[in-house]
């Protein structure tokens, strides 16, 4: 702890990373203290270089050596940002390092990797939390309605997280994907996989709501939009069919369709269905919508290193206009409740309601949807 | 009247894919809540693969179905030759009948759902018109469980 007796806070990832929002998070809670970034030592050059420039614009020093900055007594906690092929063994290591570790979504590759950090995190006693939705004012109040028994007893529930963002239409039209059974590689300039990427608040969501294992996947990924996806082999919408235990079913959409598909950040939408009665939550639900003499939203040009506006830094230096016609109300410090329940459990010693051990069965979740989409086959997990 | 009302969802949808303003339609999301349900749920839902086959510009390959018919739920997942896909989930609901639809192209988005509220008042829920498809692919996927190749 610092001798401000302040949490302190490593970063590791850098520009074009979610550390970028992150890391001025966790800098915004008074009980935290930001130290300073870091990489291992062979590090990729270019994930060096960028930890390196998201470091000065903090003004926070760099350290070359993970191994040196976790040696640090300073450092409390470790907020996870690298690529995420790196995850599993660098959340183990900052585990059995005994830091508390917050890691960016989703958490690992695959379940083996996630299964490091798992039992890393078991070890030492440490505290863990994967980035989610589940703390954020609109799934509260789904959670407070589930568990009212207002419904009755739960049969199904469909969970829809879309992110409009990129330039759709480049992909062709009626070319059925042929999906890989495994991932193999997550980090791309241009594209990400977005069954995994978006699909993760979706499942998570629905593993949360429920607090049920899942038994049985069946999926399919699709190339849609983006010819980007296409070029590297990844999907950019998926759609799992979900069987939980007690036989309740679920269904999910994760994907990306691009820039004006939403007036806001995309479809976040939860169908629950129970015995006595259904309910519809829809996160953009409580919102200001306004029409004035103004400029409609334009798409931005395509950032040439991040096409599909995923990083704060990229979309803030091709000048991305806001989307203004539709404002929330009343879920503007989401993020501020994301992190600062992460530290509530430093503090108090209690776990995360999304740490690392629930947080994994995400990943085993969307792998067997993977395989369900290679194989047409029903995947029993 | 609720037929009509469907029939001018159904028209207000064609008009808006005929002018390829969404590109090509390559996902269906579908959640309808029927009041006053009749016993099995298998005829609603094949109504709503045959809104889904309507709208999607392709030939269904694979229906994978989840739920009970005679009870709450039934939800199907249909897979077409060209890659597109559909989740349908059809429920009973005490109160009143209600669609909610998210009909995805490769270059847009159509969203429904039924309006309620004050302004809505005299909004008139959907019926649908009682030809559906894929019904004993259905019924086949519920019993075995296993997603289900629908002949070309």
């Amino acid at each position: 702890m610092q001798q401000n007796g302040k949490y302190g806070v490593l970063l590791l990832g850098g520009h074009r990373t979610h550390q970028e929002n992150y890391a001025l998070n966790f800098a915004q809670d008074e009980r935290c203290q930001l130290v300073a970034f870091a990489d291992e030592l062979d590090g990729p050059s270019e994930r060096i270089t960028l930890g390196r420039s998201l470091a000065d614009a903090l003004n926070l020093p760099f350290i070359a050596d993970l191994d040196e900055a976790l040696a640090r007594e300073d450092v409390d906690i470790v907020s996870l940002c690298t690529d995420v092929e790196r995850r599993g063994r660098i959340g183990a290591k900052c585990a059995e390092a005994g830091k508390h570790v917050y890691l960016d979504k989703p958490m690992a590759l695959n379940s083996e990797d996630a299964n490091k950090i798992v039992a890393a995190v078991e070890k030492n006693g440490v505290k863990s939390q994967m980035f989610s939705n589940i703390y954020s004012v609109w799934a509260r109040t789904v959670q407070q309605a589930l568990t009212s028994g207002r419904i009755g007893e739960l049969q199904a529930i469909h969970c829809d997280v879309l992110f409009s963002k990129g330039h759709p239409g480049t992909a062709p039209v009626g070319e059925k994907r042929i999906q890989k059974p495994t991932l193999e590689r997550y980090s791309f300039v241009e594209a990400k996989p977005e069954m995994f990427d978006v699909g993760v608040y979706a499942v998570s969501m629905v593993n949360w709501l429920t607090q049920k294992r899942v038994q049985r996947v069946f999926g399919g990924t699709a190339n849609y939009f983006f010819e980007e996806h296409r070029n590297c082999g990844l999907e950019d919408f998926g759609a799992l069919v979900l069987t939980l235990e007690g036989g309740i079913t679920a269904t999910l959409v994760g994907g990306r369709y691009g820039w004006q598909s939403h007036a806001q950040g995309g479809v976040r939408k939860v169908h629950l269905i129970g015995t006595e009665g259904s309910l519809t939550f829809d996160a953009s639900a409580n919102r200001l919508e306004v029409f004035a003499a103004e400029p409609a939203f334009e798409p931005p040009e395509p950032h040439p290193l991040d096409p599909m506006g995923m990083w704060s830094s990229t979309q803030a230096g091709i000048g991305m206009p806001p989307k203004q016609q539709w404002i929330d109300v009343g879920s503007g410090d989401d993020g501020q409740r994301e992190f600062g329940a992460f530290v509530d459990c430093v503090e108090n010693g209690v776990e995360s309601e999304m740490n690392a051990e629930f947080a994994a069965h995400s990943v085993e979740i969307i792998c067997a949807g993977y395989r369900s989409a290679a194989s047409g086959e029903v995947i029993s997990l | 009247m609720e037929r009509r009302e469907m029939e001018l969802l159904k028209k207000s949808v064609q008009s808006v894919l005929e002018k390829e303003r969404i590109g090509s339609p390559v996902f269906l999301r579908c959640v309808l809540h029927i009041a006053n349900a009749g016993e099995n749920l298998l005829s609603p839902v094949a109504e709503v693969a045959a809104l889904a086959n309507e709208w999607i510009p392709s030939q269904p390959t694979h229906v994978y179905a989840q739920g009970d018919a005679e009870t709450t739920q039934v939800t199907i997942m249909v897979h077409y030759v060209g890659g597109q896909m559909a989740l349908l989930s059809v429920n009973r609901a005490d109160v009143e009948t209600a669609i909610d639809i998210m009909l995805v192209g490769n270059k847009g988005v159509i969203y429904h759902e039924t309006p309620i509220g004050r302004h809505y008042s005299n909004a008139i829920p959907p019926e649908l018109d009682g030809s559906g498809e894929l019904a004993g692919a259905i019924a086949q996927s519920l019993e075995s469980g296993q997603p289900i190749p629908l002949e070309g």
